[in-house]
């Protein structure tokens, strides 16, 4: 595991990152006083329902491969 | 009071995400992985997936907290707004490729030396790294613990919000939409 501190610190940089961008994002529609991020979301899945459900599969996919994967690290698997 | 509430939430995450995130890339570049082997004690860990549907009500509850305000929104407004969101959808796929692609070099061992002393690992052998670390450190996991609440938290707030102005009204043409 010789690029695990500067994988998994990209990994978390990346993901914190994204999450700070749209925390913003969502603070400036608050304070412009404009439909949030989550109100868009809504209304969007709704007019869109089997294109949501397919994005929700896959984000759900994604998720499961990366926390529930039972696999061992390769090098102690076998 | 409660749109107050709602709105200092609203201030804090930006700041509260950021700082954990610094916090959090600190610690692991610091770290050294002594943990990495797999344990069948550490994963699955019930009580992390229980603490993420937790989490996940909790942001989507933190909606009702926003007071009632007539949004009124435009035709140009939701063009703008749809461009936004096209552009948004197109920049994650376009991300999630690029994790792919770094999981299938991981997946393909590729040597990150000429030598060939390194290898890329996948992405998935981070995560459950930083889970084993976190665990063997504390037995419990706390930062972990602390990392899938926030997440999921924000996902069920930005994903699965509670408004139930919105499913009172219909979805009609722009101009004559006006969101509460």
């Amino acid at each position: 595991m010789e690029t695990y501190r500067i994988g998994t610190a990209w990994v978390t940089g990346f993901v914190f990152g994204s999450l700070v961008l749209i925390a913003i994002l969502d603070f400036a529609c608050e304070l412009a006083h404009v439909p949030s991020i989550s109100y868009r979301v809504e209304r969007w899945s709704r007019s869109n329902r089997w294109f949501a459900g397919g994005l929700i599969l896959a984000l759900g996919v994604f998720l499961a491969h990366f926390l529930l994967n039972p696999l061992p690290p390769p090098s102690l698997g076998s | 009071m409660k749109d107050w509430i709602h709105f200092l939430v609203h201030a804090a995450l930006p700041l509260v995400i950021a700082a954990f995130g610094v916090v959090l890339v600190r610690t692991i570049l610091e770290d050294t992985p002594t943990n990495c082997t797999y344990r069948v004690a550490y994963l699955p860990a019930p009580w992390l997936v229980a603490a993420g549907i937790g989490a996940l009500i909790l942001g989507r509850l933190l909606s009702l907290l926003n007071a009632p305000v007539p949004f009124a929104t435009s035709l140009r407004a939701d063009r703008v707004s749809g461009l936004v969101a096209a552009l948004g959808w197109l920049s994650l796929m376009v991300m999630l490729t690029g994790i792919l692609f770094y999981e299938a070099i991981g997946t393909a061992h590729v040597s990150v030396t000429p030598l060939g002393s390194a290898e890329y690992e996948p992405i998935t052998y981070y995560v459950r790294c930083a889970i084993y670390e976190d665990r063997a450190s504390n037995g419990v996991g706390w930062v972990t613990l602390l990392v899938v609440s926030i997440v999921c938290f924000l996902v069920g707030h930005w994903l699965w919000a509670l408004h139930p102005g919105l499913r009172a009204i219909a979805i009609r043409p722009a101009e004559e939409t006006s969101i509460e």
